[in-house]
């Protein structure tokens, strides 16, 4: 052991907190080393003296009282909120803003995608040929999809209820193809827009939500993969129950 | 105040350094260290004061 070691670790040493090897190794070297050993002891009666001086003086009663309870109602914070406090607000600043924003970007990516389908929805109605495949039979127009879009899905029994199938045409949306279903229900038209759920692409997220856009109501859902899309101008308890129709027919 | 408690602590309370550490909340390197710099400020305080009472017994 060098000097310099023993010096470095000569309040360990005082404060018993060497371990026995290194106490060894360190006491070798005192005993030949009169300056370390002069410091050491320096150091030991300083700590001595400490002791001695700490233990003359008690505090009252009163005072040790009071520590007692400020200590115990005060709740010790990180150092660093006591050091940056600036810091730790700009922080937390820094961090609602970027909440705010990722949620301000998604729901206007929602809204844009919602109009998006609105508008397919209308010029659809608006064109002179709407549907591609006409037929009011869902075994007809289910395997008309196949090859034309990357992707299949479910049609439900349509006897018992009020809606009726039109047809159905290949939509392109988000740069993704997929099924553009025409329902009628009395007068009303309906168009159910199914594609494929891809991140970063269908710009809905999560479970079963609506909207009304530009006075017609909208309801999505995601179910097996597929991004399902309602755009209708009849009342939302009709979008709703062509929605549970389909729901219906992927989970019979 | 962080000088203060870690010498009340240390020597005379007598607490290992891994106590003090959790007793303060604090790595067990600033414990070290600040007890280090505590003891070289005391020596250097009281060693200032040595000299100026030795400066006021001698005659001029």
């Amino acid at each position: 052991m060098t000097c310099d070691s023993v010096r470095r670790k000569l309040e360990p040493y005082i404060d018993s907190e060497l371990t026995a090897g290194e106490l060894a190794e360190f006491e070798a070297h005192l005993r030949g080393c009169a300056s370390c050993a002069a410091e050491a002891l320096g150091l030991l009666q300083g700590k001595r003296m400490t002791r001695a001086a700490g233990a003359r003086y008690s505090p009252t009663p009163e005072f040790r009282l009071r520590m007692e309870q400020s200590i115990r109602v005060k709740p010790r914070l990180p150092w660093w909120t006591a050091r940056f406090p600036k810091l730790v607000t700009a922080f937390v600043m820094a961090l609602l803003l970027l909440v705010s924003v990722t949620l301000w970007v998604g729901h206007a990516e929602r809204e844009q995608g919602f109009a998006e389908l609105t508008d397919l929805h209308v010029a659809t109605l608006a064109s002179l040929n709407p549907i591609d495949v006409v037929s009011t039979d869902r075994h007809t127009v289910k395997p008309w999809f196949a090859g034309r879009i990357p992707f299949s899905f479910d049609l439900p029994e349509l006897q018992n209820s009020e809606f009726t199938l039109v047809g159905g045409r290949v939509a392109y949306f988000e740069h993704s193809s997929g099924a553009q279903l025409l329902f009628n229900l009395r007068k009303h038209q309906l168009s159910v827009f199914i594609f494929k759920e891809q991140f970063g692409e269908i710009p809905f997220r999560g479970g079963l939500s609506t909207a009304t856009e530009l006075a017609f109501h909208i309801e999505t859902w995601s179910e097996g993969g597929l991004r399902y899309c309602i755009v209708s101008d009849a009342p939302a308890s009709d979008v709703h129950a062509l929605s549970k129709l389909l729901r219906s027919a992927t989970h019979p | 105040v962080p000088f203060r408690e870690v010498i009340l602590l240390c020597d005379v309370e007598e607490m290992g350094y891994q106590e003090i550490a959790d007793t303060l909340t604090i790595p067990i390197g600033t414990v070290m260290s600040r007890l280090s710099r505590a003891r070289r400020a005391m020596r250097d305080l009281l060693h200032d004061a040595n000299i100026q009472s030795a400066s006021r017994g001698t005659p001029s």
